[in-house]
């Protein structure tokens, strides 16, 4: 009898050990790959919405300098928004100054700058004026080393002439103009 | 009585105030439209122009003003300021009666005036003519032709040191040992004048002249 009854109590103290053994354990459930993916698409959004980003600008002004520290573009932006290598710009208008002195307008739908500020490019229509000059452009390039700016379907006037070109390079002051390709020279006559 | 002498004298200076931008402007009418190309380049403060061809295709200026006229070239300059053209590189210019080969064409537009050189071939209606230099008015006025010059005109050919043609007159006065050959003889003389209306040929000073029946 003795004996039974300690058969039976170790196997209850076996069974409530487990039953304790088995409560603290963690729970293991089924892997269901679909649901993981489900459940992830919503936290990536989560993040994109929560992360603004890195800068953005409104109404911004932004001066660039070339290589000899000389003030050359002055312009404000309707936005602007740094991506990786580039501040995208919108909506630019602003100065351009030669450096033979004074200061050409500027206006631009959109453009770029490198995030090191020595690359600009301005896009869209692009318009350098002066009250004795007028150069629209479609496309601009400045760098800051450089010693020209490039330029794309170029229409130059003045009240004595009309130049239409491809492909244009300007000399900083935008005295000298070079085109490549054909270009269309309209002289005299208004 | 005294007289007012102050509203006579601003008068004329406002009259000449007036009058020398607008006599400037003037001077500087000239009308052309340019097609380059093979690029072109322009100085702004200099006002001198560049434009080029390419090997397959010449650049093309037509003129508005004073004469309508076309002239095809390798590459030309205009110097906006002095008003003067320099064409080379093969010239050709097409007038409404005149068409003219040149190496290359110097277009004076303040005189209205131009100079081809480096050998010219000038054809007008039945006169053809080629020589060394061709000089003259841009609008009507004498062309003169010099080097070697050498023309024909319907049964007519020769030679000449000199020909001036007169486009108002429809004649061709030549200088310089002209000759003049035709189907059964040849003349020769000090000076010729070729009538382009009529045909004949009058030679003036001693002549010398050999006639085939």
């Amino acid at each position: 009898m003795r004996f039974i009854t300690g058969i039976a109590l170790v196997l209850i103290i076996g069974i409530v050990g487990y039953l304790l053994y088995a409560s603290f354990q963690p729970v293991h459930e089924p892997l269901d790959l679909l649901p993981l993916v489900k459940e992830e698409t919503p936290e990536v959004e989560e993040t994109l919405e929560e992360k603004p980003p890195a800068l953005w600008m409104e109404k911004a002004e932004i001066s660039l300098v070339d290589y000899r520290n000389r003030l050359c573009w002055q312009l404000t932006l309707n936005t602007g928004e740094r991506e990786e290598e580039f501040y995208f710009l919108q909506g630019v208008e602003g100065k351009y100054f030669p450096p033979a002195g004074g200061f050409f307008s500027v206006r631009a739908e959109r453009g770029r700058i490198t995030k090191e500020f020595s690359h600009l490019r301005l896009e869209g229509k692009v318009v350098l004026s002066r009250e004795d000059l007028t150069i629209e452009m479609e496309e601009l390039e400045w760098e800051i080393t450089g010693a020209c700016l490039y330029g794309k379907k170029m229409v130059l006037s003045n009240k004595e002439m009309a130049v239409y070109a491809d492909r244009i390079q300007l000399d900083l002051d935008l005295e000298r103009i070079r085109t490549d390709g054909t270009s269309r020279w309209k002289l005299g006559g208004g | 009585m005294r007289k007012r002498y102050w509203p006579w004298l601003a008068g004329m200076f406002l009259l000449g105030a007036c009058a020398g931008p607008a006599a400037a402007a003037e001077a500087s009418g000239v009308k052309v439209e340019v097609i380059a190309p093979g690029g072109s380049a322009l100085d702004l403060r200099a006002e001198i122009f560049h434009y080029y061809g390419t090997p397959e295709e010449p650049l093309t200026a037509v003129f508005f003003s004073p004469e309508e006229f076309k002239v095809s070239a390798g590459n030309m300059k205009y110097d906006r300021r002095e008003e003067v053209i320099f064409a080379g590189g093969g010239v050709l210019l097409s007038g409404e009666e005149i068409e003219l080969q040149a190496e290359e064409l110097n277009l004076y537009l303040n005189r209205e005036e131009f100079a081809a050189g480096g050998g010219v071939v000038l054809t007008a209606g039945e006169l053809k003519l080629t020589g060394w230099l061709l000089e003259g008015k841009i609008s009507g006025g004498p062309l003169t032709a010099t080097g070697e010059v050498e023309w024909s005109f319907r049964e007519f050919q020769g030679s000449a040191g000199k020909l001036v043609y007169r486009h108002d007159e429809e004649k061709v006065y030549l200088s310089g040992n002209p000759v003049v050959c035709w189907e059964q003889g040849y003349m020769e003389g000090i000076e010729m004048i070729l009538s382009l209306k009529t045909g004949e040929v009058t030679v003036t000073g001693p002549a010398r002249s050999k006639l085939q029946p």
